[in-house]
């Protein structure tokens, strides 16, 4: 279970969010959506103990997240970050290991139980066949499902997903997310920011709303993800539809729908 | 993309065995690297403005380790042992040091222009020895480890490193310029304001123009154990405080969120790996004087043989770099006719300045 209360966080002295309250428990998939910068990747950061609140907290089971001691941080949440510029020459496969870096021993290497991890991370991710390709002469849809692989690698209890998988062709897309669906349902706790609404509706359990670093909505997807509240939020008009097969609400739009941008 | 594939556990098992056998390659690499550097130093004390024999350079040599060699002149075994030898032992350590701080600075920087003599850490670890000779500090001792006695001087090029290498980071900040250039160009700034620093300090010292030179241009004419044995703590020190953090430096070539999410403390890694890097071009100015590209240039020739992780780029760099100046002495010992030597640093200039063109060039085209 990892929780946000009262969390207000920012920048120097700009506070970007002012009192989220959210919580992710084991076996849920967690949405945040919202308009640009709304603070999904702020709250993204507290979350992962990276960017220490200004005031309220992030508990991950009880403990303060941001008090965590680094490595330990590594072993217990995961995150997979929008994008990432890997060194010239970086090898996929030495980029994927270092989701273990936080397991080993100052002076030890790699070990058998790490090249088996990330293989299947590798696999999973659909990037092994890739291993010793240079990351950074990759696809920005292949570099991201390598990141995914290292955030796999870290066999952490929680994950989260900073538009993930925003690069990927629509195929790739829902492998990984059938994927995450999956290990959620064998109880990883995860929190994806997302920016394709049908694809949250499609798989989240339940939905946050962000809007001006507030929480404008939360609850069941079948609850929240309404007509009313996504004009609120994206201040556009927009018709929901139930999806042919599963019969999940998907949004759609209609061009000059929005309102002109203040 | 299936989560119910089951990985095959050889499969697993294949993957470890081809980077075994990768390391294995790289390590076979690395024991050439060292063979070669060897011999360089054995061909070092054949060549020399004065014609020894080989027969002379072996009695030399097998005197060195003890054994009773044939009746040998004195001036020869000198120049051999002490002009040659040992001389070529300390271009060996000082380019290791320069080449391997070159590999940190530009993993953590994340700027393929990087390296202790273009951010003018070079220049400051100059400023900081001449200002300690000037002071009278230079023949002090620092402290005293198991009897062996710790030289000062390199101490002193350590504090003038960081103090430059904390001016250029300051600098190429409020700059706020665009790119890499900028922290390049804030190098340069503080490098020709420090170099005009140690002019000013041998003038007053009333030493010739010639040591003036020497600072600012390296060299390591005249100089051989007393110098290797100043460096030496310093050299091992700052080497095994990189090898330790090498897995740091490959998280913190990623930036400094990254490392965050990977479990690293990244300012304190930063700090301590930039800190060894200061350490060792510092103390390696502090006995050659300010040798530039070595640890621009092997850095990037290394990467193409090992790739981008640090633990084997930092081992070849370092053989290699150390290599590089071995031969690069040898020629400014031996290239002019009559005894008369070229600074060190001109050397590498000539070799290095157009390879940093390619870099520079190449690195534009990236970020473009």
């Amino acid at each position: 279970m990892i929780a946000a209360e009262g969390l207000c966080a920012g920048y120097g002295g700009r506070t970007v969010l002012h009192g989220v309250d959210l919580a992710a428990a084991s076996g849920e998939l967690v949405g945040v959506l919202g308009p640009n910068g709304a603070g999904k990747t702020t709250l993204l950061l507290c979350l992962a103990g990276v960017l220490r609140p200004q005031a309220g907290s992030v508990r991950l089971d009880g403990d303060e997240m941001w008090r965590l001691a680094p490595h330990e941080r590594a072993r217990r949440v995961a995150v997979v970050p929008q994008s990432a510029e890997p060194a010239q020459g970086l090898r996929l496969l030495s980029l994927v290991l270092m989701g273990r870096m936080a397991r080993l021993p100052l002076l030890g290497g790699y070990g058998p139980e790490d090249y088996r991890v990330a293989l299947a991370a590798m696999q999973a991710a659909g990037v092994a066949h890739l291993a010793a390709r240079p990351a950074d002469e990759l696809s920005g849809g292949e570099r991201q499902r390598a990141l995914f692989a290292r955030a796999l690698c870290q066999e952490t209890p929680v994950l989260l997903l900073d538009e993930a998988s925003a690069g990927l062709d629509a195929a790739a897309r829902i492998r990984m997310h059938d994927l995450l669906a999956a290990r959620c349902r064998a109880g990883l706790t995860a929190v994806a920011v997302l920016h394709d609404l049908n694809l949250a509706a499609l798989y989240c359990s339940r939905l946050v709303f962000l809007k001006n670093g507030r929480v404008a909505h939360q609850g069941l997807t079948a609850d929240v993800f309404r007509r009313d509240i996504l004009m609120e939020i994206y201040e556009t008009d927009v018709d929901i539809v139930a999806h042919p097969r599963t019969g999940a609400p998907q949004a759609l739009f209609a061009p000059g729908a929005a309102s002109p941008a203040a | 993309m299936s989560d119910s594939l089951p990985s095959p556990l050889s499969a697993a098992e294949a993957l470890h065995a081809a980077e075994r056998g990768r390391a294995l390659r790289l390590t076979g690499g690395a024991g050439l690297l060292l063979a070669a550097a060897v011999a360089s130093l054995l061909a070092a004390c054949l060549i020399g403005p004065l014609p020894v024999p080989a027969d002379d350079v072996l009695a030399a040599l097998l005197d060195l380790t003890g054994r009773e060699g044939a009746a040998l002149d004195p001036v020869r075994r000198t120049v051999v042992l002490e002009l040659r030898l040992l001389r070529g032992l300390l271009a060996f350590c000082v380019g290791t040091a320069l080449a391997v701080a070159g590999c940190v600075f530009q993993g953590i920087l994340r700027n393929p222009l990087a390296d202790a003599f273009t951010l003018g850490v070079s220049t400051g670890a100059a400023c900081g020895a001449s200002l300690a000779i000037f002071c009278g500090l230079a023949a002090r001792t620092a402290f005293t480890v198991l009897g062996l006695r710790i030289g000062l001087l390199p101490l002193a090029g350590l504090a003038g490193a960081l103090t430059a290498l904390a001016a250029v980071l300051l600098l190429a900040r409020a700059a706020r310029g665009p790119g890499r250039e900028t922290m390049v160009l804030a190098g340069i700034i503080t490098a020709t304001f420090l170099s005009a620093c140690i002019a000013l300090l041998k003038a007053l010292d009333e030493e010739s123009t010639a040591s003036i030179v020497f600072w600012l241009m390296g060299s390591l004419q005249g100089r051989g154990g007393g110098h290797l044995a100043l460096l030496l703590p310093y050299l091992v020190l700052g080497l095994a405080l990189v090898w330790l953090r090498a897995r740091d430096l490959d998280a913190l070539s990623l930036g400094s969120l990254q490392a965050r999410l990977l479990g690293v403390d990244a300012t304190r890694a930063r700090l301590r790996l930039l800190v060894a890097a200061s350490l060792l071009a510092g103390a390696a100015v502090a006995v050659s004087g300010v040798v530039g590209f070595v640890g621009l240039v092997v850095p990037h020739l290394a990467r193409r043989f090992t790739g981008a992780e640090h633990r084997p780029l930092l081992l070849v760099s370092g053989l290699l770099g150390g290599l590089l100046l071995v031969w690069a002495d040898v020629l400014a010992r031996s290239a002019l006719p009559g005894g008369l030597e070229l600074p060190l640093g001109v050397v590498t200039a000539l070799l290095g300045g157009p390879f940093f063109c390619m870099v520079l060039l190449r690195s534009r085209r990236g970020t473009a």
